[in-house]
């Protein structure tokens, strides 16, 4: 059902049924190494490039979920590589029919929303969402080769290898989303490629104020607002803008996937980042720990929507945020 | 022999801190701060005072990137002088081809030998 | 919405570049390569028949074979993090870029992968070095 402008209410909640997650060396000595299912040893895995590393990762973790739940039929996803190859490259051997969207880290949000918007359609079947990421092959995709001597900035973050994919179903025992709302594009003129905290914040912020004023609720409503990969540095800008707005939030209320996958001394400068960054945290401690509770979650996925190539033509970064409300 | 690598390391490293002044202070990108002191290099040596800078500073002076302009117009002007205006493009590689050739033969032995390690 | 607001809040968090650490680490390792580089220049000339103006050559080719393997080994980049521009202006740093690039896309093979990248990021130092050497050089002639 259609609330206010941007904001949708599911009469048949989706819940997230089954999960698998997967992450890399880096992310074995973070935070969430007893809730994270699967590590890859390095970033190669016994492929000949990290791009094959990246169809790997995917190919593996659907897999698993096709064999536990074999009914499965379409596949909400998308990755950061030209064209979602290593998704598609991935799904070669499976039955699935890949819904690939390109909002980079907000992917995993879009996901989560077409699939419960897809799941009104009242037929009992069951759907995949999720997002993968590849530090290496993200790298050289966006920077420069890994091997460049370059000197990042602190306000910069670090993409997170690894991610998460769920099965979603109309009826079963899970995590329900209840409300979603759809992000657009934002442009606050900011064009740093090293800091996307930034640029990202205000599509959040944008996002937000547009579920408070179309859904008639408060920060207050909420138990936690899980953020994407807005890092150290968005996540201090939101909640200031948050703040500045009138709105009365606490500062344990904001989580930020970016921030909460690494420990503090690890060399991530400003937190993680990357399509799989909010699924990894997610469908691991997400699932495993906080939904063991009664809680009612905003969660938003923030992305920044410019390539390589456009940076240089048109100095801008465009962002977007996708929003959903999680209950469980 | 000592002096000559105090020297050498307190022009270099001053030369390097100048680098990351363009890059912190006024926000350019290492590509851009690196072409300029091509730039500067060569117009260094076009003014006469790249040869007189490298008697002084030694490795100091000829490492950092700068040398590679001035070795680049001395190279151009050398041969120009036994060849008139055409030397210009004939002698242009004369001095640098150590850099750039090392630079592609162990790019080259790099790509054969390594794999990218992140 | 509200852009002016955004860059206020922006920069009152935007974590600042640790200016006076990444001088000092610039210097230091800028330093030592250089002065690495003049210890190698003596060596040459004291061991082997090179003169002072020659010497130069033997020394970039042996700083960028360390280059090279510093870089194969995934080294170069951890330091460079740490040196910034220290690393990057010696001559290493323009052997770093043309390595890092020829083996980084050593994935999509020899010819169009190292050959067609190998300048990538190496290529401007080049263009701007030899087009403004080329000007100032035809400058010179017609002054002299």
């Amino acid at each position: 059902m259609n609330i206010g402008t941007r904001s949708f209410q599911f009469h048949t909640p989706a819940v997230i049924i089954d999960q698998h997650t997967i992450a890399g060396p880096l992310e074995k000595q973070g935070n969430l190494t007893a809730e994270i299912d699967q590590f890859i040893p390095d970033l190669y895995d016994d492929e000949k490039t990290y791009e094959l590393c990246y169809t790997k990762l995917i190919r593996q973790t659907v897999n698993i979920l096709m064999s536990r739940h074999p009914l499965t039929t379409y596949l909400f996803t998308g990755d950061l590589i030209n064209q979602s190859t290593p998704t598609h490259y991935g799904l070669m051997e499976t039955l699935l029919v890949p819904v690939t969207f390109d909002h980079a880290c907000a992917t995993f949000g879009l996901s989560l929303q077409s699939a419960a918007f897809m799941l009104q359609q009242g037929q009992k079947q069951t759907v995949m969402v999720g997002t993968m990421s590849h530090f290496a092959a993200v790298e050289k995709q966006f920077r420069f080769p890994n091997e460049y001597g370059q000197q990042k900035p602190p306000s910069s973050q670090t993409t997170v290898t690894g991610g998460g994919f769920c099965i979603l179903a109309t009826e079963g025992e899970g995590p329900k989303i209840t409300y979603a709302t759809l992000g657009r594009v934002i442009n606050a003129g900011f064009k740093d490629p090293y800091n996307m905290g930034e640029a990202m914040a205000p599509a959040c912020f944008d996002t937000l104020l547009c579920h408070f004023q179309d859904c008639q609720v408060t920060p207050a409503d909420y138990d936690y607002i899980i953020t994407g990969d807005l890092g150290a540095v968005g996540q201090a800008i939101l909640f200031d803008l948050l703040v500045h707005e009138g709105y009365q939030v606490n500062r344990e209320q904001l989580i930020d996937a970016g921030c909460e996958i690494f420990k503090d001394h690890q060399p991530v400068m400003s937190g993680g980042s990357g399509a799989g960054c909010l699924s990894l945290f997610l469908l691991s401690h997400g699932i495993k720990h906080l939904f063991k509770q009664s809680l009612k979650v905003l969660v938003i996925a923030t992305g920044a929507l410019h390539s390589p190539v456009a940076l240089l033509q048109t100095p801008i970064i465009p962002t977007i945020a996708h929003l959903v409300v999680i209950e469980s | 022999m000592l002096v000559s690598i105090l020297v050498s390391f307190i022009v270099g490293g001053l030369i390097c801190v100048c680098g990351q002044l363009i890059i912190d202070v006024f926000k350019q990108t290492p590509a851009f701060m690196l072409s300029l002191f091509v730039v500067i290099g060569s117009i260094l040596d076009g003014l006469g005072l790249y040869e007189p800078f490298i008697d002084f500073a030694g490795a100091g002076a000829t490492v950092p990137i700068m040398s590679f302009g001035n070795a680049l117009v001395h190279g151009a002007l050398e041969e120009a002088e036994q060849s008139g205006i055409i030397g210009v493009i004939i002698g242009m590689f004369q001095l640098t081809s150590a850099g750039i050739t090392s630079a592609i033969v162990f790019g080259m032995i790099g790509a054969l030998l390594f794999k990218p390690k992140s | 919405m509200n852009n002016k607001l955004f860059h206020t809040v922006a920069e009152k968090h935007n974590p600042p570049r640790p200016l006076l650490k990444n001088c000092v680490m610039s210097f230091i390792f800028g330093g030592v390569i250089c002065a690495f580089g003049q210890c190698i220049s003596l060596f040459y000339l004291y061991f082997f028949d090179f003169s002072e103006e020659t010497v130069g050559d033997p020394t970039v080719a042996t700083l960028i074979l360390i280059t090279m393997l510093l870089t194969g080994f995934g080294v170069y980049d951890k330091i460079a993090q740490i040196a910034g521009a220290g690393t990057m202006v010696p001559v290493t740093g323009f052997g770093n870029a043309v390595i890092a690039s020829a083996i980084e896309h050593k994935s999509e093979g020899y010819v169009l992968g190292v050959g067609g990248n190998i300048f990538k990021l190496a290529g401007s130092v080049i263009l701007f070095g030899v087009f403004a050497s080329f000007v100032i050089a035809l400058i010179k002639l017609i002054l002299t």
